[in-house]
């Protein structure tokens, strides 16, 4: 320890890089201190499933195919009346359950660390400890669904739900009346790909 | 011994200047006589195109695959602004319209990669899906057909490989319409 001290405190070049590697060493520890909060959500995540499945009304993405709600929209998804409901803080979106020609769900995964933001943070990490980042990812369902516009135009409509809930709207079309070629399974079990 | 630098300096600005002429004048020269050897196809002419949903053919592409690419397809094609209209697969306005095209896609290969391990080793992961896109008019006849594959190599979500896609396909319809 004595050593060391007199090492970093030395104006002596060797000592200089051995303060600069301690300093990378803390900004390293310092990352993985902030990480440790952003990772615990998932984990969070994982153990909260059930009550997530009864209430689906959480944050839902709207990937795309829902007329005047732009791309990669967040929002809540609801079964509401007749029609499957998006709606997000400035717009919103129906689609009809009686022009819902299909309806299949996924399983999937989603980076916590991911966009334009994610970018940065991992880019801001030394020595490539970015790559550490993109292992946290928190599972994810995609509810996909066909339906058909006022002239009888094709279209599709992509959502990203958290796990489980994917299936129970799934199960509340079907229940009033939207058309599925493949039924809805049970929560946990994964519907078998056309 | 002096050196006449200064005299010099003129010389050697104008045999500079005459290379880089030459070398200017050779260049248009070869791109012209490119142009002369490949002819250019006709520019082809539609006021509408109605876009088919993919067939996926034996391949197991998932439904949010197929959908992404139909939706991106559609949104691409409007922004190229080619054409009059643009009607979706099984509108009944499109059926009486005369120049209408219809755009076929036929899925040729999919693999279905993972943003997880494309972000950790950089070298795979890698999503891409590879299709045919055939423009047909009202007789059946093909008047156009293309291959374009959609790839998302590094960053980005899965279904972006079918923006990419949908991006080459416009590209296509930019060039031939």
């Amino acid at each position: 320890m004595k050593t060391l001290v007199t090492k970093v405190n030395s104006p002596h070049p060797n000592g200089r890089r051995l303060e600069m590697r301690l300093g990378a060493g803390a900004i390293l520890v310092a990352a993985a201190l902030l990480l440790l909060p952003a990772a615990m959500p998932v984990f969070a995540q994982q153990a909260a499933q059930p009550a997530a499945q009864a209430s689906p009304d959480t944050s839902v993405e709207c990937v795309i195919g829902l007329q005047h709600v732009k791309h990669h929209t967040h929002g809540a998804l609801t079964v509401e009346g007749d029609a499957l409901h998006f709606a997000a803080e400035k717009t919103k979106g129906d689609i009809s359950i009686a022009s819902i020609t299909d309806v299949f769900t996924g399983k999937d995964s989603k980076q916590v660390f991911s966009g334009v933001g994610g970018a940065i943070v991992k880019a801001g990490v030394p020595y490539e400890g970015g790559r550490v980042l993109s292992l946290f990812s928190r599972a994810t369902e995609v509810l996909t669904v066909e339906y058909r516009d006022a002239d009888n135009g094709y279209r599709g409509a992509i959502f990203v739900l958290p796990k489980g809930q994917a299936t129970v709207i799934k199960r509340q079309l079907v229940a009033k009346g939207a058309k599925a070629s493949i039924p809805p399974e049970e929560p946990g079990k994964e519907e078998k790909k056309p | 011994m002096k050196i006449r630098t200064g005299a010099a300096f003129p010389t050697v600005l104008t045999i500079a200047a005459i290379c880089v002429g030459l070398a200017l004048a050779g260049s248009l020269l070869a791109q012209t006589s490119n142009v002369t050897t490949t002819p250019v196809p006709p520019k082809l002419h539609a006021s509408a195109i109605q876009i088919e949903v993919m067939d996926p053919g034996d391949l197991a592409i998932p439904p949010d695959f197929r959908i992404a690419e139909y939706e991106y397809l559609v949104e691409q094609v409007v922004k190229t602004g080619k054409f009059q209209k643009v009607y979706r697969s099984g509108d009944k306005r499109a059926e009486g319209v005369a120049d209408l095209v219809v755009l076929r896609t036929t899925a040729e290969s999919f693999k279905k990669g993972s943003e997880k391990a494309r972000e950790v080793t950089t070298v795979g992961g890698w999503t891409s899906i590879k299709l045919k896109a055939q423009f047909v008019d009202r007789s059946g006849k093909v008047v156009l057909e293309r291959e374009a594959e959609g790839k998302v190599r590094f960053f980005g979500g899965n279904l972006n490989a079918c923006y990419d896609f949908a991006k080459k396909v416009a590209g296509f319809v930019a060039e031939s319409y």
